[in-house]
């Protein structure tokens, strides 16, 4: 059926769905308008009420805050003054102490000074008079060492010259005797050492002969054997094949002699 | 098969490498003999003699020797117990009493006999000389009897004589 529609239907259809559309728009900004103009007061009057209200709560607030800061006040005044009363009752206290240990000082400063001023004038005239006796003590024993000094010293060279005169003395006679020593001993030295060296010379010409003799008998060994060996060798040259037969039969026969064989 | 040296053989070799020398030659001759174109007939002594008539006079020599061994000997061996006895030949030489003699140069036959031949009178009748040569016997020799060596070269008359040699350099 709808194949059936002509385009100027469709086309007519389409303008009336528009032409609603705008319709229905305008219905609604008209609508919302009226609701906004019939709505405002109400607004206007919730809005102011609770502007009140909360203005009231915050001078509630200011207040309260006054009345404590006022209390706070009061309070610490109270408290500075008693503080301020306490502070010059105890200056006062202290400074009547002082005046008082002040005045005490100088008293005893006073009497001080006069004792050690006196004391001082006794000790002054007590050392002198112990220097002057200490001195005239020292004096003495100064004098008293001095004496004995000197009598150690004349007493110390008279000793002395003895003890040199002793010990040249002494010394003299050790010379003498150590040279009378040495004399006898010295003689009796250069005999034994010639004696010594008569056995040593006699002993060492003895090893000499001996040992020529032995080398002397070592090289006659050696040229002994030296013939035994070059008679062999010529012995090898010279003999003829018979001649070594008739020595090997003679051998034969020395070894029968020996019976050996 | 006798296992002694016939007497004919111990007559007149004196020495075991002679012994062996013989023997060797005597199974050259058999080997011919037996084997080869060597005439068979006549004596086997003549037959030696003339078969080594060519070589060297020592072989010549030898060859004399064991013809001198005698046809009683030499007909001993056959062609099937050639090899056996010649090898017991020279395994008997060994069981003879041995005088090792260290001689200073090579001995003809007729000196070795001459030697054999006074060791078989003056120490044993069958005794076989081992012949070595050594030059420092010179002047003698040495040997080995009854595993004990003896010097009698020149060094042992020099020994003998050392006194005298000494007196003589200290002459000098």
């Amino acid at each position: 059926m709808i194949t059936s529609l002509s385009a100027a239907t469709v086309i007519a259809l389409a303008l009336g769905l528009v032409i609603g559309l705008i319709v229905l728009l305008v219905l609604q900004v008209i609508t919302g308008m009226r609701v906004q103009r019939l709505t405002q007061p109400l607004y206007e009057y919730a809005r102011s009420q609770s502007q009140a209200e909360a203005d009231h709560i915050v001078n509630e607030a200011h207040e309260a805050a006054r009345t404590m800061m006022a209390q706070a006040q009061q309070s610490v005044s109270a408290l500075i003054e008693k503080q301020r009363v306490d502070i010059e009752a105890h200056a006062q206290t202290y400074q009547k102490s002082l005046e008082e240990l002040a005045t005490a000082a100088k008293h005893s400063m006073t009497e001080s000074s006069e004792k050690a001023h006196s004391a001082q004038a006794e000790l002054s005239i007590s050392i002198a008079h112990e220097i002057e006796a200490q001195g005239a003590e020292l004096k003495t024993r100064m004098e008293r060492v001095q004496q004995e000094l000197d009598n150690f010293f004349k007493q110390s060279q008279a000793e002395m010259a003895d003890m040199r005169r002793g010990m040249e003395e002494s010394t003299h006679t050790l010379a003498e005797s150590f040279k009378k020593a040495f004399d006898d001993v010295s003689g009796k030295g250069e005999k034994r050492i010639d004696e010594r060296i008569d056995q040593l010379l006699a002993a060492a010409q003895a090893e000499v002969a001996e040992y020529q003799k032995a080398r002397k008998r070592l090289v006659d060994e050696h040229m002994a054997d030296l013939i035994t060996e070059t008679s062999k060798v010529v012995l090898r040259k010279t003999l003829t094949p018979d001649e070594h037969a008739e020595l090997v039969d003679n051998a034969l026969k020395e070894a029968r002699t020996a019976g050996i064989i | 098969m006798e296992h002694v040296i016939p007497p004919s053989v111990l007559k007149n070799t004196f020495c075991i490498s002679d012994l062996h020398r013989r023997a060797d030659i005597l199974q050259t001759f058999l080997e011919h003999f037996f084997f080869g174109t060597t005439p068979k007939t006549g004596s086997r002594a003549e037959l030696i003699v003339s078969f080594y008539a060519q070589g060297d006079p020592e072989t010549v020599q030898h060859a004399h020797a064991v013809a001198a061994w005698g046809d009683a000997v030499l007909d001993l061996y056959t062609e099937k117990n050639v090899y056996e006895r010649i090898k017991l030949l020279k395994s008997l030489a060994a069981s003879l009493p041995k005088l090792t003699l260290y001689i200073p140069v090579h001995f003809a036959l007729s000196q070795i006999e001459r030697i054999g031949e006074w060791c078989r009178a003056q120490v044993q009748p069958d005794i076989l000389l081992d012949i070595k040569i050594d030059p420092e016997a010179v002047g003698g020799c040495a040997f080995v009897y009854k595993n004990t060596f003896h010097d009698f070269s020149f060094s042992y008359f020099a020994d003998k004589q050392r006194a005298a040699i000494l007196s003589l350099v200290q002459k000098l």
